[in-house]
Order: C-alpha cells, then sequence, then structure tokens
C-alpha cells in the first residue's frame, strides 16, 4: 500500500508494549486508523481497549485479545524507543496521505457517475469538517477567561493599556446571503457587530469573527463591557473599581457560554474559508473589507477588493450561511452615505445582497456641537438598509451607547431599553 | 597529549534497567506456561536493546575515540 509504513507502526506498538510506563501517554493521540495492517490494528485496539478500562498496559493481558502476542514481541527486530515521537508524526502525516488520496479517487468516481457537483462539494466539506485542522481562531471561553485573569494582573500591578478607539459594525442574515455594512471611521462598526455576534450567539448560534482590526483580547474586553454593562474603558484601562468584579465575573461566566470564535489571525480571504468550515458555524463576520488580502496578484487596489468579494461571494454560496462583511467608508463626504459612498471598488455593490450603513448624523455638522443627550452617553445613529435583495429599504434611527458597546432602538425620541440594570447570572 | 573526554554511558540508568530485567526474571520462574513465554519474548527484547543501545553507544565513543586519536597524531606529527 502507498502512503504506509508497517515498519513504522510496529515500531510504535512495540514501544508501548514493552515500556508502558513511558510511552502509554502517547496511545491518546493515535487512532486505529493509523495503522494499516490488519495485526497491527488489532494489537492498537487492544491496548486501547484496556486504557479505556483504567487498566495498565500489560501484555499478558493483551493476549487475552492477541493470543500471539509473544510471537510479535519476539519477532519483531528491536524498536529505537526514544524515536516514537517522530514515528507517531510518521504514522499521522501517512494516514493524511492515505485520507486525501481516498478524497481524491472518491471525487473522481463521484464525477464519473455524474454525481451532481454540489454533493461532491458538500462531501468534501464534510470530510474536512472531519479534519482536526489547526486554526488560529481561539473559542470565546478562552479569550474570555485570559482577558479575565490579565485585567486582575494589569490592576493588581497598576499597569495602564493606550485608550482605543472603539469602531462599529451590522446585519441583515439569511443564508446563502452577504451583507455589507458600510460606516465612516468612527461611528460603531465594530461595536455593531459585535452586537450582531453576541445577539446571535445568545440565541445559539455559532459565529466566526475574523477580527483584522483589533485582537482577539480587545475584542473581549468590549464584549465584557456589553455584558457587565460595565464601561468598557474600565476593561481596556484595567481600571475595574471593587464592585464591578462581581459583574465581571458574571459577565465571565455568561461570555464563556457563547459559541464565538474570534479570529485576529486570518488576513487572506483564501484561507477563511477552510478555517469557517472546519469549525461549523452558523454565520461569519468580517471586520473589515479593507484590511483583507488575497494571494492573487491585482494591479490596483479597486482590483483587488473586486477579487476580495467575488472570493468571498463564492465561499458565501458554497458554506450557506450568512455572511456580514464591514466596510469602511471615505470620510469625505459628510452627507448621509448612499450606495456610491462604497469606496474602493463597484464590486462591493454587485457582489453583495444587502447594504447597510451607519451613519453618525453628528459628524455631518462637524464643527457644530453635536446632538448627543445631556448625559452625553448616548450617540444618535441612523441605520440606513440601501439595498436588500429580498426585503425593503428603509432608514431607522438608532442610539448608541459608546461606553457599553451597545444599541438601542428608539422610542418617541429616546432610546429603549437602556436603564436596564446590571444582569445577573 | 590528549585533551577532552569521550561520552560516557548513562551508567545510572542502565544499572536500572538492569535491575527492572532482573525483576522480570524473577517474574518468568513463578508464572504461567502461557505468562512464561510472553514475559521471556519482553525480556528478551529489553535485554536486546540494552545491548543494542550499548553498542551504538560503543561505536560512537570509538569514533570519537579514532578522532582524537587521529588529531592527536596531527599535531605530533606537525611539531
Amino acid at each position: 500500500m502507498m502512503f504506509a509504513n508497517p515498519d513504522v507502526e510496529r515500531e510504535v506498538l512495540l514501544s508501548i508494549i514493552l515500556f508502558p510506563d513511558e510511552y502509554s501517554i502517547f496511545v491518546k493521540s493515535l487512532e486505529t486508523g493509523d495503522f494499516t495492517l490488519e495485526y497491527h490494528k488489532k494489537v492498537f485496539q487492544a491496548i486501547k481497549t484496556l486504557l479505556n478500562e483504567g487498566k495498565k498496559i500489560d501484555a499478558v493481558l493483551l493476549s487475552n485479545d492477541v493470543p500471539d502476542i509473544a510471537k510479535f514481541i519476539d519477532e519483531s527486530p528491536v524498536p529505537a524507543a526514544a524515536n516514537i515521537q517522530d514515528y507517531i508524526d510518521e504514522l499521522k502525516k501517512l494516514k493524511l496521505k492515505r485520507d486525501l488520496e481516498k478524497l481524491g479517487l472518491g471525487i473522481v468516481s463521484s464525477l464519473k457517475k455524474g454525481i451532481k457537483v454540489e454533493k461532491i462539494l458538500s462531501g468534501i466539506t464534510r470530510y474536512i469538517q472531519s479534519l482536526d485542522i489547526q486554526i488560529d481562531a481561539l473559542h470565546i471561553k478562552d479569550l474570555a477567561m485570559q482577558v479575565f485573569m490579565d485585567l486582575e494582573k494589569e490592576q493588581k500591578e497598576g499597569k495602564r493599556r493606550p485608550i482605543l478607539s472603539l469602531t462599529p459594525v451590522a446585519d441583515i442574515l439569511r443564508k446563502g446571503e452577504m451583507t455589507v455594512i458600510g460606516a465612516r471611521p468612527g461611528t460603531g462598526k465594530t461595536a455593531f457587530a459585535l452586537k450582531m455576534a453576541y445577539d446571535l450567539a445568545t440565541q445559539g448560534k455559532a459565529v466566526y469573527f475574523i477580527s483584522r482590526e483589533m485582537t482577539g483580547e480587545q475584542i473581549t474586553k468590549r464584549l465584557f463591557a456589553k455584558c457587565s454593562r460595565i464601561d468598557a474603558e474600565k476593561f481596556i484601562k484595567a481600571t475595574l473599581e471593587d464592585n464591578d468584579w462581581k459583574e465581571a465575573a458574571n459577565a465571565l461566566n455568561e461570555i464563556s457560554k457563547l459559541n464565538i470564535f474570534i479570529d485576529d489571525k486570518t488576513s487572506h480571504v483564501e484561507d477563511i474559508y477552510l478555517k469557517v468550515v472546519s469549525k461549523n458555524v452558523d454565520y461569519l463576520i468580517i471586520d473589515y473589507l479593507q484590511l483583507l488580502q488575497t494571494y492573487e496578484k491585482a494591479q490596483t487596489r479597486d482590483r483587488e477588493i473586486g477579487i476580495i468579494t467575488r472570493t468571498l461571494k463564492v465561499m458565501n454560496l458554497d458554506l450557506n450561511i450568512p455572511v456580514v462583511v464591514l466596510s469602511q467608508l471615505n470620510r469625505e463626504g459628510a452627507k448621509e452615505p448612499t450606495l456610491a459612498a462604497l469606496r474602493e471598488s463597484g464590486n462591493i455593490e454587485q457582489d453583495f445582497d444587502n447594504v447597510i450603513f451607519l451613519h453618525d448624523k453628528n459628524k455631518d455638522k462637524e464643527e457644530e456641537e453635536t446632538e448627543e443627550t445631556e448625559e452625553t452617553n448616548f450617540k444618535k445613529l441612523k441605520l440606513i438598509i440601501a439595498k436588500q435583495r429580498n426585503g425593503k429599504t428603509g432608514k431607522y434611527d438608532i442610539y448608541f451607547e459608546p461606553s457599553l458597546m451597545e444599541f438601542y432602538d428608539v422610542w418617541k425620541g429616546e432610546p429603549i431599553g437602556h436603564q436596564k440594570e446590571r444582569k445577573t447570572v | 597529549m590528549m585533551c577532552g573526554r569521550v561520552s560516557l554511558l548513562d551508567t545510572k540508568k542502565r544499572e536500572k534497567q538492569y535491575e527492572e530485567l532482573l525483576g522480570l526474571l524473577n517474574e518468568i520462574e513463578k508464572s504461567n506456561p502461557k505468562q512464561k513465554e510472553i514475559y521471556k519474548a519482553i525480556y528478551k527484547k529489553k535485554l536486546d536493546l540494552l545491548m543494542k543501545e550499548f553498542d551504538l553507544w560503543l561505536a560512537r565513543a570509538n569514533a570519537e575515540l579514532d578522532k582524537k586519536i587521529k588529531e592527536h597524531l596531527k599535531r605530533k606529527e606537525n611539531t
């Protein structure tokens, strides 16, 4: 058989049998499928069974399932037990090659049989999902725990971090549709995207959040502010007061339950597919378009953005999940943004099914006084649905409370729900 | 004058391994025929491994020694 090495398989098994105290720990990283010879599979399965039963690996006990184990030991060459990790790595590589070979043959055979391409793609996707692909995204639970511990440490040490500018995000979410949320810098894009991710995750959805602007830690601190209803600045600058810690701990508990994956590493659009597919997510949010790159060479930035949005669209159709992409609008032009404001490439408009703008009316007035409420906690924003493939367009007033990273609907000119008390879990 | 030493054998580790083998021999004596067969195979393999490790060390030590002797002779010629 190609992509198999029975000698290495035997070495690994023999090392484990001869030196169980040292090498039984390696059994966990192996599977029956890593072995190709039926006899080796049988020996490995017997080893695994013993461990699963809480027993120690013992050749005499193994002989119950493998009666000729003495012969196997006796006839095998002397192992080089010190290299077991290298040998296991080799077995894993060979297994992957065998699987890929099988997948390739399967694809060819399916094509010959005239099976629908969509069905073949779905099979490939399932296969990729079954692989243990190492990805760069971290589960929100791990990030939340890390941020919480860092906060405690920072406050104890009196360490200060630079104040980070707040940024924004948005949504309209249907399977296979791609939504762009455009806003000028500083309007609240990332906060809006986070709201979407948070709301979806609290409904039990899995969200993959690609952040090219902020680190996972920065994003998580904002989520802490949102959940605990404690000023985000306190998390950012590590200045929590004594009575905040209980709420922060509750927020940690709440965040840990959310199925959000924060990926602040992926920069190339072509890499997104595998990572998202391997996590089996319900929604994908990308913050933000202009910070994505492509491996394809484009002569101009416009074309590059075009390639990126086209790739995203293809991926969106294949994944069949809602994809939300944030996009930064030009600072110029203080008036309400229109579809023409989507900068850098016309493809943005073409490739997206839905277009939403977040507009800060106060920025229109530039030097004039702002319309912020007297507490100055809220920003009045306009949510503009400029394009919706399967729905209406429209404009809505909303309030944004930057300190808590929260958005509110407007009722009789006032934000609804902002007075809700701190939650306890 | 020759300087430096050849790699040393981990005698403490080997002593422990020999002790383990001795324990295995005692087990063989006490065990039933089926167990005896298995323990014998393990004993033999472990002993072979110890021997192999020793042979490898000896080969490496000899090579190091040869190299040092050559260097020594070369230096002697030059002086």
